[in-house]
């Protein structure tokens, strides 16, 4: 669209998308009191438009943040830019019937008739919270069946790596371990790779932090289901596993592992 | 008074890390247990830290040092009961005490130094006693 089109837009139609648009739209002067808001707002947060022109923008902030918004609100109006209110902050407005709704603010600032007007725009995020929640949820049961701690034989526990490790499953796998390492007495624990979906250094370190603790708390560490792919990797990238020992099959380190303990 | 206690079981010298371990206890720690060493000339010495429930670079280094002093002095150290929170600790520290050996529990300790429990005479327990004329 350019410019002379939109020019030829009545001033009604304008007007029609200002209150329409799905977005809410505050605009106050700069002592923060509310001029106008569109009809959006006003609909989804169940307000009168009347109740809301003239008041402080802080009514329609919870109670706890009001003393800090109106510093934060003069902060702004000394240097008004466009951005994103409280960056990396969880900003809430109040509705009508007092709950509290996650939203998404953006400031700008027009001058209009030798004042300054700050323009709000507002959007309800309730629904991607509730997502994000979820996906939270289903991230935290992934990372929980993902790595189950087996007992293989007495004293012997198979834990299965499947999957990628990165640095906060790799924290969680560790707690897991050695907890139930504590608990259960386990003398040998056998991390099998076999599942692994690649390794690189971090993974490589990772693992080595993993059997490193076994070692210390007393118990011993075996890898097993090394492929060639994997195994080329480690040598590639110059990894020192030291004495730990390793071995192609999960069979294979099972037998070493109760050999292990008979010779005892 | 005297705070660390080094127990005596044949070969082997046991000495467990007490909960309130400062400084100045870290101090006698290591010298009542290396006096105890000369002493008895122990082959083995079995430290037990599960009593910490956390552990900092200052412990983690008395514990080193001690159990490497030993080492010098021709015992065989090993370190049981270190706790999930204590190990995490260390090596996100760096310390790694590549030299030290460990072991899970007291039991898999002696396992290690090649003992382990034997019982040699039956005991009877005193009911038993009461019971067992009447089934011959």
């Amino acid at each position: 669209m350019n410019h002379s089109t939109l020019a030829t837009f009545s001033n009604d139609f304008l007007y029609s998308i200002y209150e329409q648009v799905p977005v809410g739209i505050i605009i106050t002067n700069d002592n923060g009191v509310i001029e106008d808001t569109n009809k959006f707002l006003c609909v989804t947060m169940g307000y009168e438009k009347s109740e809301l022109i003239g008041q402080n923008v802080e009514f329609l902030i919870p109670e706890r943040f009001r003393h800090a918004h109106i510093k934060l609100r003069n902060d702004y109006l000394k240097q008004p830019t466009n951005r994103k209110m409280g960056q990396n902050k969880e900003l809430y407005a109040i509705a009508k019937n007092g709950s509290e709704v996650p939203i998404q603010a953006n400031l700008t600032t027009i001058n209009e008739n030798a004042s300054l007007k700050v323009i709000i725009t507002l959007n309800d995020i309730s629904i991607k919270k509730e997502d994000d929640k979820k996906l939270k949820a289903l991230n935290n049961e992934l990372v929980e069946i993902s790595t189950p701690i087996l007992e293989a034989w007495d004293r012997i526990a198979i834990i299965p790596i499947i999957g990628t490790l990165d640095t906060e499953r790799a924290r969680l796998l560790m707690e897991n371990t050695l907890t139930q390492m504590q608990k259960e007495r386990y003398l040998v624990t056998i991390l099998d790779i076999t599942g692994l979906a690649a390794i690189d250094t971090s993974v490589a370190h990772h693992l080595l932090k993993l059997t490193e603790a076994i070692r210390l708390m007393g118990g011993l560490a075996i890898i097993t289901g090394v492929s060639p792919e994997i195994a080329k990797t480690i040598v590639r990238l110059g990894v020192n596993l030291g004495d730990l020992k390793t071995s192609s099959t999960l069979s294979r380190g099972i037998k070493y592992a109760i050999a292990s303990l008979e010779n005892n | 008074m005297k705070y660390i206690q080094v127990l005596k079981l044949g070969p082997i010298l046991f000495l467990t890390i007490p909960e309130n371990l400062n400084d100045a206890l870290a101090q006698s720690l290591e010298e009542a247990l290396l006096e105890q060493q000369a002493l008895t000339k122990a082959d083995a010495i079995v430290i037990d830290i599960s009593s910490l429930e956390i552990i900092d670079s200052f412990m983690a280094r008395v514990i080193s040092e001690t159990a490497n002093a030993s080492s010098l002095m021709d015992a065989k150290v090993i370190i049981v009961g270190m706790s999930p929170v204590a190990t995490i600790t260390l090596l996100e520290l760096g310390m790694r005490m590549e030299h030290i050996e460990t072991a899970l529990d007291l039991e898999a300790a002696l396992d290690k130094l090649g003992y382990a429990l034997v019982k040699t005479k039956k005991t009877i327990h005193p009911l038993d006693s009461l019971t067992e004329p009447n089934k011959k």
